[in-house]
Order: C-alpha cells, then sequence, then structure tokens
C-alpha cells in the first residue's frame, strides 16, 4: 500500500466521491420534480465515477492502471443511455399527466 | 472455446432484427417473434451440444491483461444461460400473437433479444466491468420494455418508478465494484476469491462495506425485503411475455449477482452476514405473502409470490453461507429453476386470459377454467408447483431449500419456510378454485378463441414442468453443475 499523507490527492478524492453520492442520494429521496430527481441520479454517477478514479490514484501512485479509467469511460456512457431513456419517459410523463410532480403521479399504489 | 459462439449467435440475430424490421411490410412485422425465438432455440442446442458439464471452465478475453476483460464458461454459466434461453423462447413465441395488435413490434422484438444478450452474458462474464456493461445492457432494455405500451397511463408510471430505483441499484453496485478494484487491485472472479481466501477475520470493515453495497444494488433487481416497491407495479404494468421475462429471470439476475461476487465476501465470516441473509429471507417471504393475500387484480397477486420466492432462494444463499456451500447452493439453484418456469408459465396463462378477455381483475375470471380449459389448466399447474404440490418441481426444489436450511442447523428458517408454504397456498387455491368451479361471468361468456402460439408456449413449459417433477433428479443435477463450478472456485 501507498503512504497515505493528509494532502494525498487520492484520498481528498475518495471523501468527495462519498460527499458527491450522499448529495445523490439525498436528492433522489427528498425531491419531488422528476427532473430533479434524475439530476441527483447524475450527481451520484458522477460520485461514483470519481471514486473509481481516486482508488486508482491510491493504488497506483505513479503509474496510470487503465482498468479503471476505461471501467470510467464506459460508466459515463452507460450513464448516458440511463439518462436518455429516463428523460424521455419524463417527457412522456409529463404530456401525459401535465406535471412532473412525483405526489400528483399516483395512479398505482406505492 | 466453442460454446461462447452462444453470444455471437444472439447478437447477430439481434442486429439483423432491426434491418429485417425496415425491410419486410410492417403487416408481417409481427412474424419477427418466430426470428427471436428461432434465435433462442439455436442457442439452446448450441449450449448443448458443447458443453460438457464437469468440464474445468474454459476462458474468452475480450480486451488484453491491462485493462483485462474477459468471459468464462463453467457450471454456473450452463445452468443459468439454461435457464434464461428456456424461458425467452417461450416468451418469444407467446409475444407473436400476444402483441400483434402493438406497434413498433420490431423495436420490441430488438429490445428483448438485448435483454437476452444482456442476462446470458451476465452469466458468462469473469470479471466485475464486463458484468456491469451487461448488467446496464439488460437493465436499460428492461427499462424500455416495461413502459412499452406508453400511451397507457400504468406502464409509464410504473416504468419511471423502475428506472429511478433501477438505476440507484446500479450506481450503488459500482460503487460496490470501484471499493473492490479499490482493495484488491483487479476485479476477475480469480483474484476476488483469492483475496476472500487470504482474509482472515481481522480488518473487515471494508469487505462489510463491499457486501453491503453488493447486497442493495443486486437486491434493487432481486427485489427482496425493503428494495421491492417498484415490483408490484412494474411487473403487472409490462406487456405478459416481459412480466415472464422480468418475474422469471431478470430478478434472479441478482441471485446470479450475489451468488457469484458477494458470496466469497460473505464466506470470510458466517457470524456477519449469514445472520443478515437469515432475516432479509425471513421478513421478505412473511411481508410478501401477507400482503398478496389482500390483492385484487391477478398480475398484481403474482407479482407479490415473486417476491416470496426470492425469500425463498435466498434460504438457500444462507445456508451456503452458514458453510453448507454445495447443498445450499443447489437447491438455491434448483428453487431458482422451478420458480423460473412456474412463474413463467403463470404470467404467460394470464396472458392467454388478458388476450381473450383483457381484464386483469379476478372477480371477473370466476368460471374461466370451463370455457378456456387448457390456459386455466396451465395456470392452475403453475400455481399448484410454485404452491409446492408433489408431482411438480415446486416441491422438489422447496423441500431441498428446507432441508439446506435443516442442514445449516436453522430450526427456525425451516418453519418459516413450511408456514410460508401454507400460507401461500392459500391464495393460490382460491385463484383455482374460482377459476374452475364458479359459473362463468358475462365477460368469460364474451372472451374469444385463445391463439395457437400462446397455447404452443404454454404446452411447452408444460412439458418440462412435467418432466422435471416426474424426474427431479434432472432438475437437481442441473443446478448441482451450478453449485459444483462455485465449489471449485473456492478451490
Amino acid at each position: 500500500m501507498v503512504e497515505v499523507s493528509a494532502l494525498n490527492p487520492g484520498l481528498i478524492l475518495v471523501f468527495t466521491a462519498v460527499i458527491l453520492v450522499v448529495i445523490g442520494l439525498y436528492t433522489i429521496v427528498t425531491k419531488k420534480n422528476l427532473i430533479r430527481v434524475i439530476i441527483g441520479l447524475e450527481i451520484m454517477a458522477t460520485g461514483v465515477n470519481i471514486n473509481f478514479i481516486a482508488l486508482s490514484l491510491l493504488k497506483h501512485p505513479v503509474l496510470i492502471d487503465p482498468t479503471s479509467h476505461v471501467l470510467t469511460i464506459i460508466s459515463i456512457v452507460l450513464d448516458g443511455a440511463l439518462v436518455g431513456v429516463a428523460l424521455g419517459l419524463t417527457l412522456i410523463v409529463y404530456r401525459k399527466f401535465k406535471t412532473l410532480n412525483t405526489d400528483r403521479i399516483r395512479k398505482l399504489r406505492w | 472455446m466453442k460454446e461462447f459462439g452462444v453470444l455471437l449467435i444472439m447478437g447477430s440475430f439481434a442486429f439483423a432484427t432491426p434491418l429485417m424490421g425496415y425491410l419486410i411490410n410492417k403487416k408481417y412485422e409481427k412474424y419477427l417473434g418466430f426470428w427471436a425465438a428461432l434465435s433462442f432455440l439455436i442457442s439452446i442446442f448450441y449450449v448443448f451440444m458443447w458443453y460438457q458439464p464437469n468440464a474445468p471452465p474454459s476462458y474468452l478475453e475480450i480486451f488484453p491483461s491491462p485493462i483485462s476483460s474477459s468471459l468464462r464458461f463453467d457450471g454456473v454459466t450452463y445452468f443459468f444461460t439454461l435457464v434464461f434461453l428456456i424461458l425467452g423462447f417461450v416468451s418469444a413465441l407467446h409475444s407473436v400473437s400476444y402483441m400483434e395488435h402493438d406497434r413498433n413490434l420490431t423495436i420490441y422484438y430488438t429490445l428483448m433479444q438485448l435483454m437476452m444478450i444482456g442476462l446470458v452474458g451476465l452469466a458468462m462474464a469473469d470479471d466485475l466491468f464486463t458484468f456491469f456493461v451487461f448488467w446496464e445492457g439488460m437493465a436499460i432494455s428492461s427499462y424500455i420494455l416495461v413502459a412499452f405500451r406508453y400511451h397507457l397511463d400504468e406502464p409509464v408510471e410504473a416504468g419511471m418508478k423502475y428506472i429511478i430505483m433501477s438505476g440507484v441499484g446500479s450506481l450503488l453496485l459500482l460503487y460496490g465494484i470501484s471499493f473492490v478494484y479499490g482493495v484488491i487491485g483487479g476485479l476477475h472472479l480469480e483474484q476476488i476469491y483469492a483475496y476472500a481466501a487470504s482474509l482472515l477475520s481481522g480488518g473487515l470493515y471494508l469487505p462489510v462495506l463491499i457486501v453491503s453495497l453488493f447486497l442493495v444494488g443486486f437486491g434493487i433487481k432481486a427485489a427482496y425485503f425493503p428494495f421491492w416497491t417498484w415490483l408490484p407495479d412494474a411487473h403487472p404494468a409490462a406487456p405478459s411475455p416481459i412480466s415472464a421475462l422480468l418475474s422469471g429471470i431478470v430478478i434472479k439476475a441478482g441471485i446470479l449477482g450475489i451468488v457469484r461476487y458477494a458470496l466469497p465476501f460473505i464466506l470470510i465470516d458466517s457470524s456477519i452476514y449469514a445472520p443478515a441473509l437469515v432475516v432479509i429471507s425471513v421478513l421478505t417471504m412473511t411481508v410478501a405473502n401477507i400482503i398478496a393475500l389482500l390483492q385484487e387484480d391477478i398480475k398484481r397477486l403474482l407479482a407479490y409470490s415473486s417476491i416470496v420466492n426470492i425469500g425463498f432462494i435466498l434460504i438457500g444463499v444462507a445456508a451456503a453461507g452458514y458453510g453448507v456451500v454445495e447443498y445450499g447452493l443447489s437447491s438455491a439453484f434448483s428453487h431458482v429453476f422451478s420458480h423460473a418456469l412456474g412463474k413463467g408459465l403463470a404470467f404467460l396463462a394470464v396472458g392467454g386470459i388478458l388476450y381473450s378477455m383483457e381484464t386483469r381483475e379476478i372477480i371477473k375470471l370466476e368460471g374461466f377454467g370451463r370455457k378456456h380449459p387448457l390456459t386455466a389448466v396451465a395456470l392452475a399447474m403453475a400455481l399448484l408447483s410454485l404452491a409446492g404440490m408433489p408431482p411438480l418441481p415446486g416441491f422438489w426444489s422447496k423441500w431441498f431449500l428446507i432441508l439446506s436450511a435443516l442442514g445449516a442447523g436453522q430450526w427456525f428458517l425451516a418453519f418459516v419456510a413450511v408456514f410460508n408454504s401454507v400460507l401461500a397456498v392459500l391464495y393460490y387455491l382460491w385463484l383455482i378454485q374460482r377459476m374452475f368451479l364458479s359459473e362463468p361471468t358475462k365477460y368469460v361468456e364474451e372472451s374469444h378463441e385463445i391463439a395457437f402460439t400462446i397455447k404452443a408456449s404454454l404446452l411447452i413449459l408444460i412439458g418440462i414442468m412435467l418432466l422435471l417433477g416426474v424426474y427431479p433428479q434432472l432438475l437437481y443435477d442441473v443446478a448441482h453443475t451450478g453449485a459444483e463450478a462455485v465449489l471449485q472456485m473456492m478451490g
């Protein structure tokens, strides 16, 4: 393992990732607007991707490990697909229900 | 090596589908269902032809070493590929008639094939990187398929709920994968098993974090206790063949993930994780059963019954966590198979009911069995198998599960399993009694004839169920091949 000092950029990034994931989860759980919920998903995805790069920095401080970077890029692409589908569905929801408030889109029982 | 051709076959059929849909007349679009069914049928024969059970696993490298993404084919792959493809075949056959009045059928069949490729790829993945790519492919196709009838209110709302919950699940899974990478430095199965074997009981906080994230991430897909809220909405809202696929095999992808990637960490210390699995299993079975008793919508009832059965499968995984790995996993896998067949048949039979009368309320279905005997008998057989009636595979797999719980010394778990089996019989028998013993309602009298492909798909599944029920050694052997592969990896 690497000598972990207080100013290690990898460690700082790990904490940034945790904060971003928590902010994303908080947004998804509390916000009522569907667009905000999807933005929460995106914030969370950013946090997770940063975590990959940060852990790669901690593991290999000098050399760059391609595994984590490739997985990060592919995960960004997959997130794009996910958000594309989610936004398309949001559009249909808006046309149907004339609102994006999750409290009023409640024909089904939760 | 040759068995990896399955992905190639399914891939080429899937990429040819949109091309064919573009070239042919829209009137004949619905026959693309036969094309999809053909692809799954060829894949089944391909797996049978080239795979020898108990052979050492074979590998295929996609990207070379520094990036390192590869596929493996072992007993677990064999077992899950077989279950996935059988159900995919009958669902594609069923779709030909069931979806004939819908538009955009080219997109429907392409997405269905992509979802199946995702599922088969999940079973073949050798490292978490490949696994995650196939996982997202499968998940994104299933989001669109749930909301496929977007001119109706229910599928859109259910799809929205599904996409948000499942998206969070995928991201938490990826977060867990990132920690696996941070701790081990690689994502291959061998590396994970080697790390878990080298770990003594000290310094356990990182594995605890990883297992928790995996249990949440896979749990949202598998829909066990606290994470099931999307399932009773999404499964009824989807078209019936897709409900059969979702309930039969997509939720099993979560179980596959737990068995493949979380089990090495769970086995490090059975006093931490196995009790958690027992608690999840008990709560899943009991709470979902009680809610299922109150349902009036037949597809919602079957969706809750899927949650109950995920709880049953977790009994086997928990027994494996206590150290009874071989028998626990064999019983869990045999229940995966028998539940996939039973729930697939049940949803396809309900699809036949919807095809002929377009209602899902149980009250309006009274006397259905007198007008449409084959569909009603298929539904009754599926329900009896799920309830655990002796000559059907559901009985044998529940029997194995309860024995494995007893083998792990979990008397309470075995007791809860028996109690929940009995509780589930209540609503299954009530449904069968309504279908056969009541006079037909006016809705049933007005219902029209059920198409041939729907009947054919039901007959195929009935045949497989009878075969496995009369000859349970076959069920156990296929499941045991999977458990054997996990044992080999543990060394």
